[in-house]
């Protein structure tokens, strides 16, 4: 019922920034298919009674706070002027 | 190895000092290169030192629950200034800038961390052979292997290396490796542990559990890191004491579900002669939890999901290591090439569970299965105070021994529900073995939620009756 073809993997590869070297990506399409298969039994599953059970955690409110230890996180290397160093984000066009 | 209470005893009674086990401790984790349970051991100077304060402390008058007691941790909880790898090439070089909550409570009452423990990369298997840096063997037979994810955890205990280990169970992650090597391994009830400082694999199944060779230590330090913390919303006060009380069991459920034919049959021998002794003293009768058997493809569907979503934060950017190239997006995935193949297969699985046109038929329906089986566990703790089950469908198995990745998996197949039904369980070792040089199997005792305490004091009750015998 659920099958991952090599465009699909591809894709998810892609979604999770992922390249998968030569060689693995036929193993993992076999290992993922089989696993699918397996589990295929899940898609019969019908809708669950409603429980009074609360699992539910209450979020607790989302305040920035500033990490003092900064350097000591990224390492010192990485940093310039306080702030983090990355390769260029954008490209220009050609 | 002695308990705390028993070494604490003899500390009182100037039998020993911390000191003196500290140099029995290094004495044991010298041999630590046959088994591979550290990834990283602290200098034996610092620990000479801690355990020397821990002495004078004492001799000071201070009685701390863990004073200048060993601990290992696992290596996916950050400890302030250690290394914090989770087993993978893409953090080998990532140190800890803060204690984890649970670590700073193991620090405060007073416990000596003796190193970080090797693991499944990112908690992610059940055999320990997909950490980057080699797998740990069994110390009870260095062929096999210790089970997985918290192996390293759980043959530091066994070994004598540390009295006792932090664990993480996403799916029975210190439970099988407890079965595995003859110790007891503990899943608290979801949020009864903070997990701030606890590297994310699957956060809504992510508990960190206790490892230990005697049911007393679990209750004592379980005791010591229970409890609500404001950097885990998660977390919540479940009730628990340092000392086990009357549990008052009367009724234990045997899974209906569970067909013993699939079992080894030394583990079928093991689950069938344990019945046989515990209903010479409780009422044991067959429960029925309809959908047991789908639990293990909830749960990989589950936490793959989270997992591909948490791990999503290791681009090389805010993590660890960074892999150079000619622009951010081709570092991020060059970077990202250094999770190892069993992360790499979960993160695509956890993609594909979540994508466009397939997320209503896996995760939807796992988090359906998920639900049934919170039910139907109320349903049968109405009637039952405790669940028995074997921790794993097989006694250890030989390192490499597994190839197949689906294999490996079907050895959760009976922690699975426990995680995804927020419970409290344990894995207690058999203790009938006829040759005790045999490798030992494991039995798992789910209870119901919050009831960690009962939970527990029920298996101090029958190891010690276990032990008269």
């Amino acid at each position: 019922m659920f099958n991952i073809s090599p465009e699909i993997l591809k894709h998810l590869e892609e979604l999770a920034q992922l390249e998968l070297p030569e060689g693995l990506e036929e193993k993992m399409l076999q290992d993922l298919n089989h696993i699918l298969g397996t589990f295929q039994i899940i898609s019969r599953v019908e809708v669950p009674p409603e429980t009074t059970t609360a699992f539910s955690s209450p979020l607790r409110e989302d305040e920035p706070k500033s990490f003092e230890n900064a350097s000591q996180l990224l390492g010192q290397s990485r940093l310039q002027d306080g702030l983090l160093k990355v390769k260029p984000v954008l490209e220009e066009e050609d | 190895m002695d308990d705390v209470k028993t070494i604490f005893s003899k500390r009182e009674a100037n039998e020993i000092t911390f000191t003196h086990l500290m140099e029995e401790t290094l004495k044991e984790l010298s041999h630590d290169d046959e088994l591979h349970a550290f990834l990283f051991i602290r200098n034996a100077d610092e620990l000479m030192a801690d355990a020397k304060a821990a002495d004078n402390a004492w001799d000071e008058g201070q009685r701390k629950p863990l004073l200048g007691i060993p601990i290992a941790i696992k290596d996916n909880m950050c400890v302030t200034g250690l290394p914090c790898t989770c087993g993978s090439k893409i953090l080998e070089h990532f140190v800890a800038p803060y204690d984890a909550t649970a670590v700073k409570k193991l620090k405060d009452a007073g416990a000596i961390i003796v190193g970080k423990t090797n693991l499944d990369e990112f908690a992610m298997g059940s055999s320990s052979e997909n950490s980057a840096f080699g797998p740990t063997r069994n110390p009870l037979d260095k062929t096999c292997s210790p089970g997985g994810s918290s192996g390293g955890s759980a043959a530091a205990v066994a070994s004598g290396m540390s009295l006792l280990a932090l664990g993480s169970d996403t799916g029975g992650s210190v439970r099988q490796p407890a079965a595995f090597t003859g110790t007891f391994g503990f899943k608290p009830s979801y949020g009864a542990i903070s997990r701030y400082g606890l590297v994310a694999f699957a956060s809504s199944l992510d508990q960190i559990g206790v490892l230990a060779k005697h049911p007393e230590d679990v209750i004592l330090a379980s005791s010591v890191l229970f409890g609500q913390d404001p950097m885990d919303s998660t977390s919540r006060d479940i009730p628990m004491a340092p000392q086990p009380e009357a549990s008052n069991v009367k009724r234990v459920g045997i899974v209906k579900e569970i067909d013993s034919n699939m079992l080894d049959k030394d583990v079928k021998h093991a689950y069938d002669s344990f019945i046989n002794y515990l209903s010479r003293t409780y009422e044991v009768v067959e429960i029925s939890i309809p959908h047991w058997e789908e639990a293990l493809a909830a749960y990989y569907f589950i936490a793959p999901a989270e997992a591909s979503s948490n791990l999503s934060r290791y681009d090389g950017v805010r993590y660890g290591t960074t892999m150079e190239a000619e622009n951010y997006s081709e570092s991020i995935r060059k970077t990202r090439n250094l999770f190892g193949e069993e992360v790499k297969r979960r993160i695509l699985l956890g993609s594909f569970a979540l994508s466009a046109g397939y997320k209503d038929a896996l995760y939807e329906k796992a988090n359906y299965l998920r639900q049934w089986l919170v039910f139907e566990f109320d349903q049968v703790f109405q009637n039952v105070d405790m669940v028995l089950t074997p921790t794993t469908p097989t006694p250890p198995f030989k390192l490499g021994e597994i190839k197949d990745p689906l294999d490996l998996y079907k050895a959760d197949l009976f922690t699975t529900p426990a995680n995804l039904a927020y419970l409290p369980a344990i894995n207690m070792p058999y203790p009938f073995q006829e040759n005790k040089k045999d490798l030992p199997i494991g039995l798992q005792f789910i209870a119901p939620f919050g009831e960690d305490h009962k939970l527990l004091s029920f298996i101090n009750e029958l190891w010690q009756g276990a032990e008269e015998l």
